[in-house]
């Protein structure tokens, strides 16, 4: 069994009188340690896997087992710890909390968990050893990306999700970006799934799973992945 | 525009909560202050209403001596009076308590009938409800009441209130415990006296004004000083009617009298002579019986010598007739010789002379026969009583018989007539005897009923021999002018009224003031949440005002509806609580509820303007800026290191909550200073609203225990020098042991605007610790009165802004000027009080003191028992219980207590819809932060706790801050709410804190845990969307 493995999720949302099936039985695994990217137009219904991925919201139908635990018959409480321990989130916005130092942002993830890694280590990780102390409306979009990682990162989840990570960067900074994650994925064996509509990125992913119309339209299994370094958009 | 319009209604939809909380502070603000501000006028109209309505005399005049029509008459002749009514009142035992018995009058002071009719004949009465029912039996007593009253039993036929007795309280009387305890009304027609009790007055307009207004006060005042004007006439006049007519009274009691001693003389004078005729009758009957007496002894003898004389005659003629008979015996033969031998001789001789007849001349033959002759005739009568002799002695014989007969039949008459005089003595003795002691009985009576008679014409003398010297002693009549302020409660009611709008001057002020702000922190935040849209309108070319409009017609309509319904929920329902809570102290019909239209309109324009204000300030701001900037988000405000945290090891040990909290404290400035302001507007309000409670509550137990240590105080009939040995047994009798005399005595003095009455006290010694403790309030050294000056009491003091030492002008009832100096200025809290020793009030006014009343302390636990042998005593007018005192102050406080409830409710509202706007606006604010941390996976009580952290230490700040403005705000309403003879405590209980801490504390609570399900149901995915 796959160490993540969805079958047929379905997800409808009620737009006024109008239903709409945002998932129409999407089903796909992951293996440890993988680096997925799915891809799919806007509204195609990524960002809905994503969030019933990672516990921020509930499937109408299907099961996600995740390391041997099903989630989709997690109540609230359990979700939250799921997602407390097993989840880490990087938003396209970063989402940090401004009132906190980079240090401070990455350390109120780590403090909730289990086995937290070392914050200022993880800072260090991304590169940001100098700009620790600083608040994140001092630093640049890609640097609180990073901090967003770290943050993500100093959980030790299980699952690293990534929302558009680079959506509101600029190449350089997106590709400074994929390479940490890539970068993490690697040497940290932590499994990584970035969401985008960028087909780029799907060259560095060991996993591509399309996304259309809510349902998964082609899986590729990328046998050599391109270095994150090495793309271009 | 009619996008702008549209955009409003939009706006108003997708912003429902932030468009109610709005609408909610503008409708509590504007409600609760307008229902507090109006609650007094409703109070007065109230009043106003039930008194006109039910014809409240305006005036009443009483007198000592009662009203007549000519003093109706004359008090008439003022102008603005309308009208006078002369009625009847008296005040009489029921049972043993007292109350007073109304005349009935149609036009004035009318019964409310609840219950029942009106009486239709006279043994029928209205009855105060609540006190008494329907069919009871009233049966008063009082002495000498059947001179006042035709009946003195009545039948309950209503149950009523009267606008005279609003209170609780009915007012004194002069009679029994001097405690007023209900009223009845009667028809008219049972008053048998011969003047008014009482004149009631109604004065022309009065009834178009409002009771207890300015206005309406003025105008009676005009009219008492008028009559003040003719009152010393009408008491001479009234003075000298009576005087007239009493001596007339008395002269004619002084004839009649007269006229019954002379007969009263008159007929014991009879009654003497006749009694004197008796007795010399029977002297009389004495004498006589005491001659007869004499008589019969004289008879006694004189009869028995009779008999006895005629026993011896008869004896001698019985022994005569022996003699006569044996003497006859002896000479009958020479007797009958003899007259044989004469008759033979002149036989022989006659016929010698015959023969010598011619012998001799004739003469000589004549003279010889002639004695011739008449020897024949002799010797023929001797020859006939020789003859008789026999039957004469037989004659004598049967004679003797008879004589001895009779002698014996008389002997035997004597002795029965002896007797039967004697009989007849001894009854005239006896019936001397009985004649001599009912004569003595007659004379007792007799000298009894002269004594009696003296006695009594003495004593009538002497009654009109009092009673003129009373009518010269009687005192002019004395007018009473009083005006509806005489009735008990009347007054009472204003107070409260005002104590109400007192602190309705503050409270609602800085209610308004809160939610002000509250709606600055809305509108500020609304803008800002929507600078992405002005910035649209904005580079499209709409002007500011157009932008603007929209948020303007937002809160126009927030704000109107808030104002209007909050001033119709305010108008009806704040006034119907506070009236609700005095309902217990006051008999009144349901409140009228007055909604001034000007001031309705004025307080809505006063709050659009004022909101409109702050959303065209916040919005400024906003419209400053380029549309481009505007379309750009608002960068977050920037995160920045705080003083602390250059201190490590404190920063250090500061968990992560602990460093966003304090962070956030010094970031969102404005919202932290909203919260704080907000709590410690509504932790200000709560401990005012405790801190009047307190303030009222211990002045009681401060005046009436501390202060004044006296059981009670008598006022006294008359002025007296000293407590005689009578009265001091009297004193004691009732268990009084200390006692103090003091004179008392109204003075008034005046500030700028105002002349305030205080008493003048005046003790016998100087030494009065025992009695009123005159100690300073904050050193507490205690003083003494002494002979250079005077001690006052402390709100006299401020009220004249003087300290010690200085001079103050004092004016006595009849305002006169006096200046004296006060030594000291002491601790009291109810009225003023000047205290004097002796010889300064000699010095100050040249004349030593007569003192009025007498302070006492007592152990007796009877206390009505005691007044009322007090009142008896006749030496005591009124005696007044400082309990008393204290169960009025306690009802005062107890109304007092349920405002500021009201108050303390207001301010719990406030502070929850304070809590609950800023506790909204704050997770609004920050909720992609909220979000983010939900993401991350905290539990919802760790998110709340996040969120908590920041908005308990707030409120804790908030209440410190308020507590700490509580007490200026508690000074600043004390000093508004105090009236002019009142000196509140301005010491807040340390309770009182502790339960403003508690109570905001616990509203905080309640938003918190409102909050929590809040927090709960924010959508992570929505809120983390994306920046629009």
């Amino acid at each position: 069994m796959a160490y993540i493995e969805l079958k047929n999720i379905r997800k409808e949302y009620m737009m006024g009188d109008i239903k709409i099936k945002a998932l129409d039985g999407v089903s796909f695994s992951i293996e440890k340690g993988e680096l997925v990217v799915v891809l799919g137009p806007s509204g195609a219904g990524k960002t809905t896997v994503l969030n019933i991925l990672g516990g921020m919201d509930k499937a109408d139908g299907g099961t996600i087992n995740v390391d041997g635990n099903n989630i989709t018959k997690y109540n609230r409480k359990k979700l939250i710890t799921y997602r407390r321990y097993d989840i880490g989130f990087v938003f396209q916005f970063y989402n940090l909390v401004q009132n906190l130092t980079a240090l401070e942002n990455v350390e109120l993830a780590s403090q909730i968990c289990k086995n937290p890694l070392n914050p200022e280590k993880v800072l260090k990780q991304v590169g940001l050893e100098k700009r620790m102390d600083n608040f994140p409306a001092q630093l640049s979009g890609g640097e609180q990306q990073r901090v967003a990682i770290a943050r993500a990162i100093a959980k030790n989840p299980k699952l690293l999700l990534c929302d558009e990570p680079t959506g509101a960067l600029d190449s350089k900074t997106g590709t400074k970006i994929l390479e940490l994650l890539q970068n993490t994925c690697k040497t940290m064996g932590m499994t990584v799934v970035i969401i985008t509509h960028n087909s780029v990125m799907a060259d560095i992913a060991d996993k591509v799973i399309k996304i259309k119309n809510g349902t998964v339209s082609d899986i590729i299994i990328n046998k050599n992945p391109v270095d994150a370094k090495e793309i271009n958009w | 525009m009619k996008l702008i319009l549209k955009q409003s209604i939009k706006k108003v939809k997708g912003s429902l909560g932030r468009f109610f909380s709005l609408f909610f502070i503008v409708l509590l603000g504007v409600g609760f202050f307008a229902g507090i501000k109006s609650a007094r006028y409703d109070m007065y109209l109230t009043g106003d209403k039930y008194y006109d309505d039910y014809k409240l005399m305006d005036i009443k005049i009483t007198s000592t001596l009662g009203l007549t029509n000519d003093d109706i008459k004359e008090v008439s002749k003022i102008d603005s009076i309308e009208e006078v009514i002369g009625t009847y009142s008296i005040d009489a035992f029921l049972d043993k308590e007292v109350i007073r018995v109304h005349a009935l009058n149609k036009k004035v002071n009318l019964p409310w009938i609840k219950e029942g009719r009106m009486p239709q004949s006279d043994d029928e009465c209205l009855a105060e409800e609540g006190k008494y029912k329907i069919g009871y039996e009233i049966n008063l007593s009082l002495d000498n009441i059947e001179d006042s009253l035709k009946n003195t039993s009545y039948k309950v036929v209503g149950l009523i209130r009267s606008p005279m007795y609003i209170g609780l309280e009915k007012g004194i009387t002069n009679i029994g415990s001097g405690k007023l305890e209900s009223y009845i009304y009667i028809n008219e027609s049972n008053f048998k006296l011969e003047a008014y009790t009482e004149l009631y007055l109604k004065v022309k307009n009065a009834t178009s004004l409002i009771s207890y207004e300015d206005e309406y006060e003025r105008k009676i005042n005009q009219v008492t000083n008028e009559l003040s004007k003719i009152k010393p006439v009408m008491e001479t006049r009234r003075y000298e009617e009576i005087q007239e007519q009493v001596n007339n009274e008395i002269e004619k009691v002084e004839t009649e009298l007269k006229i019954e001693r002379e007969k009263g003389i008159r007929e014991l004078t009879s009654a003497k002579e006749k009694l004197d005729e008796s007795k010399s009758k029977l002297e009389t009957a004495k004498k006589r019986l005491a001659t007869s007496q004499k008589e019969l002894e004289n008879n006694k003898i004189s009869g028995l010598e009779k008999i006895n004389n005629a026993k011896k005659e008869l004896e001698t003629g019985k022994a005569n007739y022996q003699q006569k008979l044996t003497e006859y015996n002896n000479t009958k033969e020479t007797t009958e010789k003899f007259i044989n031998d004469t008759k033979l001789y002149l036989e022989q001789q006659k016929l010698e002379l015959e023969n010598n007849k011619d012998n001799m001349p004739l003469e000589e033959y004549n003279q010889k026969l002639e004695i011739l002759n008449k020897q024949e005739e002799e010797l023929k009568k001797k020859e006939q009583q020789f003859l008789n002799a026999p039957i004469e002695l037989e004659n004598t014989k049967k004679l003797l018989a008879e004589t001895e007969t009779k002698i014996n039949t008389e002997e035997k008459t004597y002795y029965s007539e002896i007797e039967k005089a004697n009989n007849k003595i001894e009854e005239a003795k006896q019936e001397i005897i009985t004649g001599e002691a009912s004569l003595e009985a007659g004379y007792k009576d007799y000298e009894a009923a002269n004594t009696s008679f003296e006695n009594k014409i003495q004593e009538a003398y002497d009654k009109i021999e009092a009673q003129k010297q009373e009518l010269e002693k009687m005192p002019k009549p004395k007018w009473y002018v009083l005006d509806r302020t005489d009735n008990p409660g009347y007054t009472d009611f204003k107070n409260d009224a005002l104590r109400v709008d007192a602190i309705a001057s503050v409270f609602p002020v800085f209610f308004l003031l809160v939610a002000a702000l509250v709606c600055l922190n809305t509108m500020t935040r609304m803008v800002e949440e929507e600078r992405g849209e002005i910035g649209i309108y904005k580079a499209l070319g709409y002007n500011n005002f157009k932008i603007i409009s929209s948020y303007l017609i937002y809160v126009l309509v927030a704000t109107l509806f808030g104002s209007v319904i909050g001033l119709l929920i305010g108008y009806n329902v704040l006034p119907r609580v506070i009236f609700g809570v005095y309902s217990f102290t006051y008999y009144l019909p349901n409140i009228i509820i007055y909604i001034d239209p000007l001031m309705f309109t004025l307080i809505t324009l006063v709050a659009i303007l004022l909101i409109l204000s702050v959303t065209v300030f916040s919005c400024y701001n906003e419209l400053k800026e380029q549309p481009a900037s505007l379309l750009r988000p608002k960068p977050p405000k920037k995160g920045k290191k705080i003083f602390l945290e250059n201190i490590k090891w404190i920063w250090r040990h500061i968990s992560f909550t602990g460093k966003v909290t304090i962070r956030n404290l010094f970031r969102y400035k404005k919202r932290i200073f909203m919260t704080i302001i907000g709590i410690a507007g509504c932790t200000a309000l709560t401990l005012t609203g405790f801190g009047l409670r307190d303030g009222i509550s211990s002045i009681v137990k401060l005046q009436y225990g501390k202060i004044f240590k006296y059981t009670g105080l008598l006022v006294l009939n008359e002025e007296i020098n000293t407590i005689d040995d009578e009265f001091k047994t009297i004193l004691e009798k009732e268990k009084i042991t200390d006692k103090l005399l003091v004179r008392q005595e109204l003075f008034s003095f005046k500030t700028s605007d105002k002349k305030h009455d205080f008493y003048l006290m005046v003790p016998q010694t100087n030494k009065i610790d025992k009695f009123i403790d005159l100690r300073n309030r904050t050193t507490t050294e205690q003083y003494e009165l002494n002979d250079d000056g005077v001690i006052i009491t402390e709100k006299m003091a401020q009220l004249l802004g003087i300290k010690k030492g200085e001079n103050i002008k004092i004016r006595n009832s009849d305002n006169s000027l006096f200046i004296v100096k006060v030594n000291e200025i002491v601790e009291n809290y109810a009225y003023h009080y000047m205290y004097m020793s002796n010889n300064y009030y000699e010095k100050i006014f040249g004349t030593k003191p007569n003192y009025n009343i007498i302070l006492f302390n007592s152990n007796n636990e009877n206390k009505d028992q005691q007044a009322t042998n007090l009142i008896d005593s006749g030496k005591v007018l009124n005696v007044n219980f400082t309990y008393n005192n204290i169960k009025t102050f306690d009802t005062m406080v107890s109304s007092l207590n349920k405002i500021v409830l009201v108050i303390l409710g207001a301010s719990c509202l406030l502070a929850f819809v304070v809590l609950y706007n800023l506790t909204t606006i704050n997770i609004t604010e920050r909720i992609r932060e909220i979000a983010t941390i939900k993401v991350l996976g905290f539990y919802d009580k760790e998110v709340s706790s996040y969120i908590y952290k920041e908005t308990v230490t707030l409120t804790i700040i908030g209440i410190f801050v308020g507590l700490f403005l509580g007490v200026f705000l508690h000074a600043f309403v004390m000093k508004t709410a105090e009236m002019d003879f009142i000196m509140f405590s301005k010491n807040i209980k340390f309770i009182s804190y502790v339960l403003s801490f508690g109570i905001t504390l616990f509203f905080s609570a309640l938003v918190l845990l409102v909050t929590h399900f809040k927090l709960k149901k924010i959508d992570m995915i929505e809120s983390l969307k994306s920046v629009e």
